[in-house]
Order: C-alpha cells, then sequence, then structure tokens
C-alpha cells in the first residue's frame, strides 16, 4: 500500500515542478517579445537571444531533470515539460519572426500554389513534382482552410511536426529496451540535438514522422524473441571460426547482444493484422511524398529482419516493390533521362563528405564558430552513443535494435543523389537511436537516479542549451526574413510579366511562391562571386522582347554574401552603386529591405 | 503502457502501477476528445462555414482527425503506439486522399473534407456501437 505522506509529497513535488516549468516558460516567452532576429549576427540568433530567454528554458530543463529523478515517474507532468521544452526550442521563430524561415519553404509553397490552382503538376519543372503527394497535401490542406497562402503553415510547421515527432521517439527508445525514465531523457536529448532543421514544411518534414511510426510500431510489436545471432549465421560462422567461436559465444552471453525483454508488447492476431496495415498505409505515403525516406526505411527494415529482430519477413519485400512500382510508373518522367546524375555519387563516399563536410566550412571567419559547433556535436553525439552502446552491452542490456537503428542510415551515403544535403538526412534519421544510446551514456540504470547522475543529466542538458541555438539557428541571419522581403516578392510578382526573367544575387529570398510557371528564376552568385560582377549582371540582365529581366535584392541576400560568401559589409550596396552609374538599370522600385532594379531600356 | 519495474519493492510499484494506469486512462480519453472535436471541425469544413480560426480547424482535421478515427480499431494496444500512430496515420491518410484526388483530377476542399471527416468518423462511430453493445446485449 502506499501511504497517505508519501503521496503528499508527490503530489507536493508534482505541482512544483509544474509551477517551476511555467515560470521558466513564461520567462523566456516575456523575454522575447520584441526580439528581432534580422538583427542575428554571424552566430545566428544566439547574437540577439536576451540572457533571461535561457535563464527561463533553463529552469524548464532543470525542472524536468528533478522530475526525473522521482522514484516514481510523473508521466503527466512529464509530458508537459516536454512539451514546453518542444515549444521553447522549436516555437521560437514561429513566435519571434515576422514570416516563415528559410527559402526553401516558400519554394514548397510555390509548388503547393501551382497544383492548389491548375489542380496538376508540372512534371518536366521540378523533381518534386514526381513524389507531389505532399505538395498535394498543402494544395488540399489550404482548400480546407479556405485560403490559398501557406504563409501561417509554414510558419508554424516545425513547432506541430517536433510535437508529433516527441511520442514516435518515445515509443522507439522503449523499443530498444529502454525504461520510461530513460526514455523520456533520450527524447529530451533528440530535440535539444535535433540541430539539421528539416523540420519545416517539406516532405522529408512530413516522412520523417512516417518514418517514425513505422519504426516505432515495428519494434514495440513485431519483434521477435530470437536466439543472439540467427542460427543461419551463427553455424557457417562458427564451422569456419570452430576455435574462436567458443569465445565469441562467451563475449555474446555475457553481452546480451539480443531481444530485451521490456520492449516486447503483446498483441493479438487481429492486431497484427490491422497493425500491420497501418505500416503499409505510412509506408505508400512515404513512397508518394518523397524520394529518400523510403530507402532509410527499408533499409533498417531490412537490418532488422536480417537480425531476426522483427519477424515481417515479407515486409520488407512489399516495401521494395511498394518503391520500385511508383519509381517506374509515376517518377519515369524525372528519372529518365537523367540516370547519369542520379548515380553520379554512388559509392564516392570521400565526395559525398567532402560536399558535406569541407564545403561548409567556408566562408565568414565570424560565422565559422557555427560550422565547427556542428561538426563537434555530431561526432560528440555519435561518439556519446558509442559509449552507450558499450555501457548497455557490458550491463546485458544491448538490443541489435539500437545498433540496427542507428547504423543503417550511414549506408545511403553510398548510393544518393542527395549530394550535400545527405549526411543531414542521416544525422536526422540516426537520431533517434543515438539519443537512446546517448542517453545510456548518461544514465545507464533502470532505477530512480542518484546525485551524480542528476547532476550529470543537468550539466549536460544545460549545455546542450546554447548549443541547440548556435547550431539549429545560426544560419539566422540570412535564412530569416522580414515581411517588407515579401512585400518586395509581392511587388515583383504584379510588375513582372509572364515569361520575364527574375534575378537575384543568391536564393536567400522568399520567392518562387506563386506563379512559378510565368518566370524563370536565376541566382547570379549562388556559389562565390567573380570578380568581374557588373559584367555578369549586365550580362543577365538584357531586355527580352515584350518581357523584361529583373534583379531582385533583399537584405537577407545581402548577409548570404557577407556572411557565407566572405564578401565586405557594404558590398551589395556599392555593386548596386556600380550597376546604376552605367546609366543601364533603373530602380523601379526601393524599400527597407528590398530593391527592384530593371534595365533602363524600354522592354 | 507498462513502465513499472519488475524488480523494484512492491510498494513502488503499486504507486507505479496506479500512476501508469492514470497516465493511460489519460491518453485514451485525450484521443476520444479529440476525435470528437475533429469530427464537429470536419462537419464545419464541409458545410463550408466560414470562421476566423478556420485554419486550424483544417489543421485539427488534417493532421489529427483520420488518426483517431482510425486508432480505435486497435484500441487495445499500448496507449503511447496509438498516440505515436495518430498525427502519423492523420498525415499519411491526408496525404494519400490528396494524391488519389490529384490523380483523378478532383483535387478540392469539399472532397477532402467529406473523405477525412468520413475517416475520422470511425472511431466515433465504434464508440457509439460499443456502447450500444454493452447498453442492450450484454
Amino acid at each position: 500500500m502506499v501511504n497517505a505522506a508519501g503521496r503528499f509529497r508527490s503530489v507536493r513535488a508534482s505541482k512544483a515542478a509544474l509551477v517551476a516549468t511555467v515560470v521558466g516558460a513564461a520567462l523566456s516567452v516575456w523575454s522575447v517579445g520584441d526580439l528581432n532576429a534580422g538583427r542575428s549576427g554571424p552566430h545566428g540568433i544566439i547574437d540577439v537571444l536576451p540572457i533571461t530567454f535561457f535563464a527561463g528554458l533553463g529552469v524548464v530543463l532543470v525542472a524536468f531533470t528533478t522530475t526525473l529523478r522521482r522514484q516514481t515517474l510523473p508521466h503527466p507532468v512529464l509530458a508537459f515539460q516536454l512539451i514546453t521544452i518542444i515549444s521553447l526550442l522549436y516555437g521560437l521563430t514561429s513566435y519571434a519572426e515576422d514570416i516563415a524561415r528559410l527559402p526553401t519553404t516558400w519554394v514548397h509553397a510555390g509548388l503547393i500554389e501551382y497544383i492548389q490552382r491548375t489542380g496538376a503538376v508540372l512534371p518536366d519543372y521540378d523533381a518534386r513534382f514526381a513524389w507531389p503527394a505532399f505538395f498535394a497535401g498543402g494544395a488540399l490542406l489550404n482548400d480546407l482552410a479556405g485560403t490559398d497562402d501557406s504563409g501561417t503553415f509554414l510558419s508554424w510547421a516545425p513547432l506541430v511536426l517536433n510535437l508529433t515527432y516527441s511520442v514516435p521517439v518515445w515509443t522507439i527508445a522503449r523499443g530498444t529496451g529502454a525504461s520510461a525514465r530513460r526514455a523520456w531523457l533520450a527524447t529530451c536529448l533528440f530535440f535539444l540535438l535535433n540541430w539539421v532543421a528539416q523540420d519545416y514544411y517539406s516532405p522529408q518534414g512530413v516522412n520523417f514522422l512516417f518514418a517514425t511510426a513505422i519504426l516505432a510500431v515495428l519494434i514495440r510489436a513485431f519483434t521477435t524473441k530470437s536466439e543472439v545471432i540467427p542460427a543461419w549465421i551463427a553455424r557457417p560462422v562458427g564451422r569456419v571460426l570452430a576455435s574462436r567461436f567458443s569465445r565469441r559465444a562467451r563475449l555474446v552471453r555475457r553481452t546480451n547482444l539480443g531481444p530485451v525483454a521490456q520492449s516486447e508488447m503483446p498483441v493479438s492476431g487481429r492486431q497484427r493484422v490491422l497493425l500491420l496495415s497501418a505500416v503499409a498505409l505510412l509506408f505508400a505515403a512515404s513512397v508518394v511524398s518523397h524520394q529518400l525516406t523510403p530507402f532509410l526505411v527499408l533499409i533498417t527494415v531490412i537490418g532488422l529482419v536480417v537480425l531476426d529482430r522483427v519477424s515481417t519477413r515479407l515486409l520488407p519485400v512489399l516495401m521494395l516493390l511498394g518503391v520500385l512500382i511508383w519509381i517506374s510508373y509515376a517518377a519515369s518522367s524525372y528519372w529518365a533521362g537523367q540516370l547519369d546524375s542520379l548515380f553520379a555519387d554512388v559509392g564516392k563516399i570521400d565526395s559525398v563528405v567532402n560536399q558535406n563536410v569541407n564545403n561548409r566550412v567556408a566562408g565568414n571567419p565570424d560565422h565559422k564558430p557555427v560550422i565547427y559547433a556542428r561538426l563537434a556535436l555530431t561526432a560528440t553525439l555519435w561518439l556519446t552513443a558509442g559509449v552507450g552502446l558499450l555501457r548497455l552491452a557490458l550491463r546485458g542490456k544491448l538490443d541489435v535494435i539500437s545498433i540496427v537503428g542507428f547504423v543503417a542510415p550511414f549506408t545511403v551515403l553510398v548510393g544518393q543523389a542527395y549530394g550535400g544535403e545527405a549526411l543531414l538526412r542521416v544525422y536526422l534519421f540516426a537520431l533517434p537511436f543515438a539519443a537512446t544510446l546517448a542517453a545510456a551514456a548518461l544514465a545507464p540504470g533502470d532505477g530512480s537516479w542518484g546525485k551524480r547522475t542528476t547532476a550529470l543529466v543537468t550539466v549536460v542538458l544545460l549545455a546542450l542549451m546554447p548549443a541547440f541555438f548556435l547550431t539549429r539557428y545560426g544560419n539566422e541571419a540570412f535564412e530569416s526574413f522580414v515581411s517588407d522581403e515579401l512585400a518586395t516578392v509581392d511587388e515583383l510578382s504584379r510588375i513582372a510579366p509572364p515569361g520575364s526573367s527574375l534575378f537575384v544575387f543568391n536564393t536567400n529570398v522568399p520567392w518562387r511562391k506563386e506563379r512559378i510557371e510565368d518566370y524563370t528564376f536565376r541566382p547570379l552568385f549562388e556559389d562565390t562571386i567573380p570578380a568581374n560582377e557588373i559584367a555578369v549582371i549586365s550580362d543577365a540582365l538584357q531586355p527580352a522582347g515584350d518581357v523584361g529581366s529583373f534583379l531582385l535584392v533583399t537584405t537577407a541576400q545581402e548577409r548570404f554574401a557577407e556572411i557565407k560568401q566572405g564578401q565586405d559589409r557594404g558590398w551589395v550596396d556599392s555593386t548596386i552603386t556600380k550597376l546604376l552609374a552605367t546609366n543601364r538599370y533603373r530602380v523601379v522600385h526601393r524599400s527597407s529591405d528590398g530593391l527592384i532594379i530593371v534595365p533602363a531600356e524600354p522592354a | 503502457m507498462s513502465t513499472t519495474n519488475s524488480r523494484l519493492p512492491s510498494p513502488v510499484n503499486d504507486t507505479a502501477a496506479i500512476n501508469d494506469e492514470r497516465w493511460a486512462s489519460m491518453c485514451r480519453s485525450s484521443i476520444g476528445v479529440i476525435n470528437v472535436a475533429a469530427l464537429a471541425a470536419g462537419v464545419v469544413l464541409i458545410l463550408d462555414t466560414q470562421l476566423a480560426g478556420r485554419a486550424w480547424l483544417a489543421v485539427l482535421v488534417f493532421a489529427f482527425g483520420p488518426g483517431t478515427g482510425l486508432v480505435h480499431l486497435f484500441r487495445n494496444i499500448d496507449v503511447t503506439l496509438q498516440w505515436a500512430l495518430i498525427p502519423a496515420l492523420s498525415l499519411a491518410c491526408s496525404l494519400l486522399t490528396a494524391q488519389i484526388l490529384l490523380t483523378t483530377d478532383s483535387l478540392g476542399g469539399a472532397h477532402g473534407a467529406i473523405v477525412l471527416t468520413s475517416i475520422t468518423a470511425i472511431g466515433v462511430l465504434m464508440r457509439v456501437i460499443g456502447y450500444l453493445r454493452r447498453r442492450f446485449v450484454t
């Protein structure tokens, strides 16, 4: 029986935790009431975030670890605290910025606008139209909402998506054998370490939810009580390594590289059928909406089936069939004629790593700490996950599911056509498992924490707090926009006749958000800026018959040129001045954050 | 949902078990409430009623409606797994509906609202049927 005094203490502790969480969150929200992300410096939003914001979030994190320390976990309190933490981490920019951040999200708005307006796709316009379900879904959502503007959804998508990730990530952690306590910690670590920002209004943002939900179902409801190493692997290996095998078997027995009883959940035959139907539905939605996610899921599922940890052996075959059918039927217009570029990176791991790492370490020296912090955070996480793996193995608590989930995403680096984006996706898809293993490195036991463990966890969470804002929002100076930039883009859409060529210095603009078929969109200096930039601009900005050429310059482009392309402060102003001094161009629109220039000759 | 640790002394496990059952009950209730709210929002969208917060009603139907309807079919499984599936199934249904409507040249809010609301209604219907069976059959 539980005595009344104990229950009273428990209720009092829960109330104190809730009050601390609310007070901390209120302090953070109050302190960013007049935040101007547009003033972000080369280190991103951390340059303008007040110390009171961190103080408030710190209080919430300390309250979370204090709650996690309790012998009996109050799950509703922990859920409330986790939702608060996610809201502060991912709702900050939605709340404090004028309009949605990230240029790509506005491109997605343009693809959605086209489908909503025409009810069709443009097959040869963009590869993303070969996997159109997300954009069709966006058009449907706009229709349901009675609007043709995705702006609100673009702004709040990161927060909503991250809230939806929380339960699958928790379930995956539990499925790998983690106690409820460690699963809560792993989920919190997941959100403090998700700096790759793939969770915007995008196919990959939604598909990550599909992937985590599929894996959550498989490893919670379809795990097998298999042998430590499947017999079909163990027997031949045993014959070849007869003398060494007994030693290996002892090690394996000691480290228990097999199923952990806690992860198993009893399901009836009818439930198995229904859950498999749910998995099929999720995978079908993934196949028609994103190029890469189905392969990442497939590789992980193959790993789990081959190592005999998931009982649905036919599932990978059916998944592969689904992917092949879609690629052969609906996406053929995309890959036909592009096979060379699609397979250009296959097997070239050094080239992929170079694109992902070395090419990112460039630009203004003041911005380099952001890039180094990202690399360091990634390396530290993977290293800590390795430590967690070892600690679990030595305690006989390691389930191979964790290893498969952590390692499988890396295999896409061998054969992919994603260039510089690939490592970000790998990081994201391995993150639920890496965070679970990292949680095991910090607190490997299942019982309540001692003072040392609590102190260690608290210090790590508090250290990750500024690291998160530095790494995730480190590009805020050029990835966030103000409403005046959007107004300038709208003005350009109003004055540019269909068929016009629209030029920008770089693509850090909230453009391509409507009438995408009417214009040609061209960045002039996407990678580097040549010494003869005026000549390059002059060559591009030629009057062309009835239509024209327009140069759109906005504040975010200027910051990108300074921070990422290493130009001196004021480079854009001096370039514009030199351009106008040629008397061949004139300004047709000027505002505080935007400028539109056209050739002076009548079009 | 099972979060108890069999190696702990029994008073702790008693508290944990009570705690877990309360938490599971809360989660189940919240699924029911969201299901009914999403169904009501779906009806508002089908009737094409103009409201100030219509965008958020659309999000409720799109991201939570079909999931809360479908998880009722496997209501006996771990409640956290049900919650993990709700937004994923909802978005999967919404995207597949949109894809089918796009392929059949009939993409539009009216068709979409009817399909998504119908799937959402599965949860409420099954609850009503379950109640009637308990009330009159057993």
